[in-house]
């Protein structure tokens, strides 16, 4: 509307003006003195006034297409106003983070609506209801796990990461048993809560404080380690280079959790390794499941994404410093072991970074944020699958323009 | 569209210009012109409208200059606000040239260092900024370690850049001293800034053998300013940043041997200037110690070099230099300054090539070493045949540089690893 009413603008003045051109014309040079003489100079000042504030307005939609519509204004640093797609309709709603707050996209209604859920806040999870959604919120030296009702409403914490003593680590400094926790996954049944942290450096007297793969139950209560990071053994390298991140849980009779495992070669200790891993919800940890072609340096697998059905694996690949969007299909769920890695889809979408891939509740869809134009938006690809491949149709439609955090994933629920 | 109509004959250029002829007049009852074949017309007394007409436009050609000089006075006002930071910032911080130390006989620095030739600028990055140093400069110096040691060199005839990080751990030679430390440490014996950065272009030309033509020294808090009056970086960050001691210094100057923790997730991101320092300053993070940090600075520099590419920088002229007065020191003249930022600004990042002189290609070692008096300290053995094959294919010195010896290890026995 903003869009027409530029247009319509500029074309109503140059028809005025055309107007009065042909006007001027006939009645010839004083009539054109005479009607200057009487316009006081304030009209043509506001008029210049006037045309610079609409062509103002007109040049900050230039290069668009017009299918934008302003729906939040930036709340911190005076940035780019958040814009949504007008005419982009989707099931269920999405959450995201943008300036460090959480928002919540209805794909009904193309509406934006703040959530309550304080400020720094990251890695948005819908529990299988929908109801309820967990969240990080952060602290400068520590993090905590939250949940709260999906619309709002008061967060509960469900970790206490401040800590409230100090350890002496063997290089002889102090430190507060302060730690980090991220990236809630909620089980099938909604009863258990996958996370990150580095807890377990408490219990090993610091060195590393790589992140683990940790699980509690949905109220907070019996924290356990499921699966440390990088043992320094062939299989998942030497520590030190941050563990384990982007758990996305595998639905079917044998779950598991695939994530992104970040370790250094064990062979020469400097190759920096980002592959995916594949962790049975029992603490036993798979090789690497990233097909063969995967694991040669300098190509790198993260952010794995079961489909609902847990018959497909979107994943970003990267190889110097272009990205990828891969789908990999793998054996039914039902079938028991996973098969991995005969081969990958790659899905061309754009041109910019793509990262956080994330399916839509009825795997028709992948929602995924892309860096375009210096800012990272919501895009939205659907997908075309055939006997063994899996395709885009047409262009991914972008969902927001303005930009939204790049550095963590948002969430989708059909609720 | 008609055709257009003839030409009144009776239109007249107007009495009154500006304002409707009074009743009464038409333009073919007006007095000839002035001037010209005609006789003057008799002189008259003025009437009061004439008279009042005449005082006012004395009073308009007394106005006119006055608003002009106003305009120019407010302008060149306005203009003095607006790049004041930006003439103090190159006043204070261009063209600061330190003596060549007898050490550095031979190295030839051209007048014009964009002349052909290719260019090498030794980039310092160090901790504490101001908070150690004394010298009014506020430059490292009296123990402030250099933790970013970054030769960028330019070659005009290709059109190339390539990054060359020395890791701070690098076991070197003192300049001028029979005896061996590691590379941050031989700006921290410097007694003033200008010493400091000396001691350090020294070691890169005579262990090295790389010639230095220019420096510039970047303090954190003035890479932190620089950051967020671009507007931040966008990275890929390479690995998850989990540091339970990262030094709390910058902005806690009561604080400069206290810690804090960071969380930075991997992957593409939006970082401020805070978190982008964290980004490459942290290294207890990281399995690969100063060879990760070495790549992860490289890497906001090239996202920086992005960022100035696309930014107004005109706009912000004034902000990034107040950001960093205090915070920066060259030898390069504004002229210079200038030139690097045009070729630059013609180079894609396909055409920049990064190396970093860490394990385990550029090194034979790492581990404890004994110094001369006989403690020890970590130190990283330089691998110097990998080093000089590279700087010879890289850089193509003068053959006629003179390489000192490299430094002799002695290795803690158990805490040395090949």
């Amino acid at each position: 509307m903003r869009h027409f009413s530029c247009a319509w603008a500029v074309v109503e003045l140059k028809r005025r003006g055309m107007h009065r051109q042909r006007a001027r014309e006939q009645r010839g040079h004083t009539a054109r003195h005479r009607r200057c003489a009487r316009t006081p100079l304030y009209f043509w000042l506001s008029l210049v006034g006037v045309l610079a504030l609409f062509l103002q307005g007109c040049n900050s939609l230039a290069g668009d297409n017009g299918q934008f519509r302003p729906a939040l204004t930036s709340t911190s640093g005076g940035g780019t106003p958040l814009e949504v797609n007008s005419e982009e309709r989707f099931p269920g709603k999405i959450a995201f983070v943008r300036n460090h707050r959480l928002y919540v996209l209805d794909g009904t209604t193309g509406e934006i609506t703040p959530l309550n859920a304080g400020d720094d806040v990251s890695d948005p999870a819908y529990s299988p209801d929908g109801t309820h959604l967990a969240f990080i919120s952060r602290s400068a030296s520590w993090s905590d796990l939250l949940v709260m009702p999906a619309d709002g409403g008061t967060p509960t914490a469900l970790t206490h990461s401040q800590g409230s003593g100090q350890i002496t680590c063997p290089s002889g400094i102090t430190i507060n048993n302060q730690v980090w926790v991220a990236n809630p996954v909620w089980s099938a049944s909604g009863d258990t809560i996958f996370y990150l942290s580095d807890h377990q450096k408490l219990d090993t007297a610091c060195g590393f404080s790589d992140m683990g793969i940790w699980k509690m139950t949905a109220a907070g209560t019996d924290p356990q380690l499921l699966l440390p990071p990088a043992l320094g053994d062939e299989n998942s390298g030497l520590p030190g280079a941050g563990g384990d991140t982007n758990l996305s849980l595998r639905p079917g009779n044998d779950p598991s959790l695939a994530y992104t495992h970040y370790a250094y070669d064990a062979q020469n200790g400097t190759t920096l390794l980002i592959q995916l891993f594949l962790g049975m919800l029992d603490g036993e940890q798979e090789t690497a499941l990233s097909p063969t072609t995967l694991n040669q340096a300098p190509e790198q697998a993260r952010q794995p994404a079961w489909s609902p059905d847990g018959h497909d694996l979107a994943y970003i690949r990267q190889d110097g410093s272009s990205t990828d969007l891969m789908v990999m299909r793998v054996s039914d769920p039902a079938d028991g072991a996973p098969d991995f890695g005969d081969y990958a889809t790659r899905i061309t979408l754009l041109d910019g970074q793509i990262t956080y891939p994330v399916w839509s509740p009825d795997g028709k869809d992948l929602l995924f944020l892309a860096y375009k134009d210096d800012a990272y938006n919501l895009y939205l690809a659907h997908l075309v699958f055939s006997d063994n491949t899996i395709g885009v149709a047409g262009s991914p439609l972008q969902l927001t323009q303005g930009g939204v955090d790049g550095d963590t994933q948002p969430a989708w629920t059909g609720k | 569209m008609g055709s257009e109509p003839p030409a009144d004959p009776r239109t007249r250029p107007p009495a009154f210009y500006g304002q409707a002829a009074p009743p009464g007049f038409s333009t073919t009852n007006l007095p000839p012109p002035q001037g010209g074949s005609q006789p003057p017309a008799p002189a008259r007394p003025l009437t009061r409208q004439e008279a009042l007409r005449k005082r006012n436009r004395r009073l308009l050609w007394i106005l006119i200059p006055t608003v002009i000089v106003v305009i120019l006075t407010a302008a060149g006002g306005a203009v003095a606000i607006y790049y004041g930071p930006l003439i103090q910032l190159l006043q204070s911080s261009t063209g600061h040239t330190i003596a060549r130390s007898t050490a550095e006989t031979g190295i030839n620095v051209p007048t014009d260092i964009l002349s052909g030739e290719r260019v090498n600028i030794l980039l310092l990055g160090s901790d504490n900024d101001t908070q150690k140093f004394t010298d009014g400069n506020g430059l490292p110096g009296n123990g402030v370690l250099t933790q970013t040691v970054i030769i960028v060199s330019l070659d005009p005839a290709t059109k190339t850049v390539d990054l060359l990080s020395i890791p701070r751990d690098s076991w070197i030679n003192l300049p001028g001293q029979n005896s061996c430390v590691k590379l941050d440490e031989a700006a921290g014996l410097g007694k003033t800034s200008d010493e400091a950065i000396q001691l350090e272009r020294t070691v890169i030309e005579r262990d090295y053998g790389i010639p230095i033509w220019r420096y510039a020294w970047v303090g954190l808090e003035g890479f932190v300013k620089v950051i967020d009056t671009l507007g931040g970086v966008d990275i890929d960050v390479l690995h998850p940043i989990v540091d339970d001691e990262y030094p709390n210094d910058v902005g806690h100057p009561d604080s400069q041997f206290g810690y804090t923790r960071l969380d930075i997730p991997a992957g593409p991101q939006h970082l401020d200037g805070a978190t982008a320092l964290q980004y490459v300053r942290s290294r207890h993070a990281d399995a690969t110690g100063d060879f990760g940090r070495s790549q992860r600075q490289q890497s906001v520099l090239l996202a920086m070099e992005k960022k100035v590419k696309s930014t107004d920088l005109i706009a912000k002229i004034p902000d990034l230099a107040t950001a960093l007065q205090g915070n920066v020191l060259t030898d390069m003249t504004v002229k210079e300054i200038t030139e690097v930022a045009n070729f630059s600004r013609g180079i894609t990042h396909d055409q920049i090539k990064q190396y970093v002189f860490s394990p385990p290609d550029y090194s034979i070692g790492s581990g404890l070493l004994y110094r001369g008096n006989g403690s020890s300290t970590y130190a990283v053995a330089p691998n110097w045949d990998a080093i000089n094959q590279t700087v010879q294919s890289v850089i193509h010195p003068d053959p006629s540089i003179n390489q000192n010896q490299p430094c002799a290890i002695s290795p803690v026995p158990g805490q040395w690893s090949n």
